[in-house]
């Protein structure tokens, strides 16, 4: 069953910039999906999207077999609100916040009641491997712990899905590689998350991965076993285990597993 | 389910997460409040305090009296009728009637003077002034109604005359050509001013030493507050019954209070300035909060992602305005109140701070709030959360 469904996405700003054009993807509950692409290639205009923090130019998404378009700004924050974890590769965290702070901020506006918070987000960050930084702060923390933190706060709430973008992109490799473990034990626990990333490595260790290049999604891994077979369903592991250029073909802007 | 709008308690927590982080520009940007609350405090509740202490004194002194004074008409000096003290005392509410009449006579200091001391009057008084005017002897003694000539001076006078301290051995003045001696002196009274610069003699030795016609010039009448204003035209219709007018009734406390009251004009004025300050406060918070959406715009869009409502968001900086004009009302008001302690007690004034101007320097910081949040709130809530979130 999917989570959320991209059908002809397109996305323009201004008539000459397309940041995405008839992107079609498909996220199934519980996966671990990765979306790949250098920078400039419409990843965090995909993520967006994904997360209801933008609304395309044209298409349908999905979420939850609702579709999105006829929402109200109302409507569509509430779904982010109760459905939807963000990881960024900045952390966002409040400096001035100790980490259970920052991550009740993730269940305030999920309507949880004040009283139930604190112990939601202990409960979060002890999943996270946090539960002896309860009181401190993101300056007290490692920039691995802090990026901890951010997960813990996007999965607080028990989201449908959480979308990390760059999660590892402000990590040295040895914390970038946890984060991805505790991203990969999370999605074997049952959470369904979306990695966008422009690191090949990152990406390699994802199940399923679409690569996006100049708006387009260019490959996807592994082939869906039903449906005829489209261009970008046969680009193999290995090019989508590097970044995707120019000339990886952008005959079909479909990654969607059918 | 989420929720458009945050709770009280929640609205607190997200609202003061600005202020906290940023301490030192908040307690710059409330203070500015704080100056114009103060300022409000401050022009209301010292002018009070000072009211306060001339009610305090005119009660001591007596809102109790009456002056009648005849009415002057060209170069003719009209006085009371000579038996004004005894018709006064038999109107019926009257507790305590006294006249005292105005010599005429020259006042030296020395017989060796060529001339008198026309800023001194000599006075004449008959019947219980003392009393009816709190008079207070403060060098000597009052007047006891012996046959020598004898005379108290009034303390401007005894200045005047270089006798604000009395001598030990016996001093005399001549007044009319008569040597008087003097026996005490008066304490300064603010219900007499013109008594200051008087000597006052009694009534029998101003009829024996310098004129045996001696006629009334003016007359206080002490009676219970409540009859007062009934007993004006009384007054005036028994000292003078064929035409009233002649003579004029009226209550020496009321000039003391006009003179407070012109005083108020003053407290307007200032009132118009604190509502300056006020003005120029809620201009520099508004500034702060725009400044904080600025900086903040990644927070917002956090915030947003997170699935706060726009409305949150402008509760958010609503708050944060309100708690910043609060503040700053709160330290006016403690600030105000305790520049007012210290001024009024340094004054021997009773301490007077109208709680109605705590609770409308309160009101108005937190409408100066309001104004000033309106703009920067609705601009951070209309923030869109990508482009809040990309923002450096």
């Amino acid at each position: 069953m999917s989570v959320l469904e991209l059908d002809d996405v397109t996305k323009t700003y201004g008539p000459d910039v397309v940041a995405l054009d008839r992107v079609s993807l498909r996220v199934e509950r519980g996966e671990l999906f990765t979306i790949v692409g250098r920078s400039g290639s419409g990843k965090s205009t995909l993520m967006n999207i994904m997360g209801t923090l933008d609304a395309p130019t044209s298409g349908t998404v999905r979420f939850d077999d609702q579709d999105t378009s006829g929402l109200t700004d109302h409507e569509t924050t509430e779904l982010r609100a109760r459905s939807i974890g963000f990881v960024f590769q900045s952390f966002h965290l409040d400096d001035g916040q100790t980490a259970t702070e920052n991550v009740m901020t993730g269940l305030l506006y999920a309507g949880v009641p004040r009283r139930r918070r604190r112990g939601l987000a202990a409960e979060a960050l002890d999943r996270v491997g946090l539960s002896h930084r309860l009181l401190h702060r993101p300056p007290q923390l490692s920039g691995g712990e802090r990026q901890r933190v951010a997960i813990a706060r996007a999965i607080a709430k028990d989201p449908t899905i959480v979308l990390a973008d760059e999660p590892t992109g402000a990590l040295d490799s040895r914390n970038g590689e946890l984060v991805i473990d505790l991203l990969e034990q999370l999605s074997s626990e049952g959470a369904t998350i979306a990695v966008i990333t422009h690191d090949a490595t990152v990406a390699a260790r994802s199940p399923r991965r679409v690569a996006l290049h100049d708006g387009v999604i260019v490959g996807a891994d592994p082939v869906r076993p039903a449906g005829p077979a489209r261009p970008a369903d046969l680009a193999g592991p290995a090019d989508l285990a590097r970044p995707a250029g120019p000339g990886a073909g952008a005959a079909s802007s479909t990654g969607e597993q059918r | 389910m989420s929720r458009a709008r945050l709770s009280f308690l929640d609205a607190l927590a997200v609202g003061t997460v600005g202020l906290r982080s940023r301490r030192l520009r908040s307690v710059l940007a409330a203070l500015g409040i704080a100056i114009g609350i103060a300022t409000v405090v401050l022009v209301t509740s010292i002018p009070a305090s000072s009211q306060a202490d001339l009610d305090r004194r005119l009660s001591a002194l007596g809102a109790d009296l009456l002056r009648v004074d005849p009415v002057q008409s060209g170069d003719e000096v009209r006085t009371l009728p000579p038996e004004s003290q005894a018709m006064l005392g038999r109107v019926g509410p009257v507790t305590g009637a006294a006249v005292v009449a105005n010599t005429h006579a020259a006042v030296r200091s020395s017989d060796l003077r060529p001339q008198g001391d026309g800023a001194i009057t000599a006075l004449a008084v008959s019947g219980s002034l003392d009393e009816l005017l709190r008079l207070r002897v403060a060098d000597g003694r009052a007047l006891d109604g012996d046959v020598e000539p004898t005379v108290v001076l009034g303390s401007d006078a005894a200045e005047r005359l270089g006798l604000d301290r009395l001598p030990s051995a016996p001093v005399t003045i001549d007044i009319g050509g008569v040597a008087f001696t003097v026996v005490g002196v008066l304490a300064p009274s603010p219900l007499a001013v013109d008594l200051q610069s008087a000597v006052l003699m009694d009534w029998e030795d101003a009829e024996a030493w310098l004129d045996p016609d001696v006629r009334p010039t003016v007359a206080y009448v002490a009676a219970p507050v409540e009859t007062i204003g009934e007993l004006r035209p009384v007054l005036a219709s028994t000292l003078s019954p064929e035409s009233p007018g002649r003579v004029l009734v009226s209550r020496p406390s009321d000039v003391i209070a006009a003179k407070q009251a012109s005083g108020a004009t003053f407290a307007g004025m200032s009132v118009g300035l604190a509502g300056v300050a006020l003005l120029v406060g809620g201009v520099g918070i508004a500034n702060t909060l725009f400044a904080s959406v600025l900086e903040r715009r990644r927070e917002i869009g956090l915030r947003r992602a997170l699935g706060a409502q726009r409305a949150s968001i402008r509760t958010q900086f609503m708050t944060e305005a309100l708690c910043l004009c609060l503040a700053g009302g709160a330290l006016g008001s403690a600030g105000g109140a305790v520049v007012t302690v210290v001024w009024a007690t340094s004054r021997g004034w009773p301490v007077v701070i109208p709680l109605g101007v705590i609770c409308v320097g309160i009101v108005a910081s937190l409408v100066t709030g309001v104004l000033a949040g309106i703009a920067p709130s609705v601009r951070a809530a209309r923030l869109a959360p990508t482009l809040a979130l990309s923002a450096e």
